[in-house]
């Protein structure tokens, strides 16, 4: 199957304190907004911090993609990346994928709790990683990517549907410097044979 | 291989629930959790590259235990097919 987009943000508009009325930040969780042509967290309060887009609902067989333009290992521990079926923003409960200083990784947040899925090591350039991290929610198949080159598989049956976004984590002493992001893309797959999709448990590191 | 370890974390994305595993080590894991999130076992299976060791308070699955293993903890899961990918881990293919 092939990824069709419906729906790209550039991120490229005036600086403003919300990322538009498309977008949806999650109760609990820090906003973005809109700096210098770049999405940042409005505000580090919660450390974790989430925004789905809200103007297409898409299949539940979708995907999200992000560029990762800065993600600072400083003093605080960061990550980020994007989110998949997510519950509308009252509930704090999807798939994400996301990049941190040495790997990528595959959870599931249920009710706010996040659960480790799959890691396998990846080191995030030091500077200017420019690197797009996306997500491919298939069935029960979870698989998360760098620059399209998938990196990390496993299966989860306990989300279905749901929304696409992107999502961070910025922990105490963390700027809103610390991570920079744009071009968000998400979509369905075009039609055709159904692939079954990598899944339970993929051997890692092999 | 598969191993089945305990599950740490406190469920916060700094500090996932997660499998217990060394540092650094890569997996693919099997957590069930209930509506609250929190997993409703104590213990996970976890697959790990076979040149790891077995965790000290780990257990070693043959695949086939693996995927009774499995079964026993969702039902809805189809596992049809199992595979050796490469020389190293075991791949576990879900019916369609």
């Amino acid at each position: 199957m092939a990824r069709n987009t419906l729906f790209t943000d550039n991120t490229t508009r005036a600086d403003n304190a919300d990322l538009g009325a498309v977008w949806d930040p999650y109760t609990g969780c820090d906003a973005g907004r809109i700096s210098s042509n770049l999405i940042k967290p409005a505000s580090i309060v919660n450390f974790a911090g989430q925004e789905a887009y809200n103007g297409t609902i898409p299949a539940d067989d979708q995907w999200a993609s992000i560029n990762i333009q800065r993600i600072t290992n400083g003093t605080a521990y960061v990550n980020a990346g994007v989110m998949c079926r997510y519950a509308a923003p009252s509930t704090n409960t999807g798939y994400v994928a996301a990049v941190q200083f040495n790997d990528i990784f595959i959870g599931k947040k249920v009710a706010g709790v996040f659960t480790s899925l799959a890691s396998v090591a990846y080191t995030v350039p030091s500077t200017s990683p420019n690197i797009d991290v996306s997500l491919e929610v298939v069935g029960t198949g979870l698989e998360g990517f760098i620059d399209l080159v998938s990196k990390v598989s496993t299966t989860d049956a306990s989300i279905s549907s749901g929304r696409t976004g992107i999502a961070w984590y910025i922990d105490t002493g963390g700027t809103d410097n610390d991570i920079n992001l744009t071009n968000f893309a998400m979509g369905d797959f075009t039609s055709g044979a159904t692939t079954p999709h990598r899944s339970l448990l993929l051997g890692v590191g092999i | 291989m598969f191993v089945e370890v305990p599950i740490i974390g406190t469920g916060t994305m700094r500090d996932p629930f997660r499998p217990k595993l060394p540092a650094g080590t890569e997996y693919s894991a099997y957590i069930p959790t209930g509506k609250d999130g929190q997993p409703v076992l104590t213990n996970c299976l976890a697959c790990i590259a076979d040149n790891r060791p077995v965790p000290s308070d780990g257990r070693l699955f043959a695949k086939e235990d693996a995927v009774l293993s499995i079964k026993e903890r969702d039902a809805t899961i189809d596992v049809t097919k199992l595979k050796v990918a490469g020389a190293a881990a075991v791949e576990a293919i879900r019916g369609t």
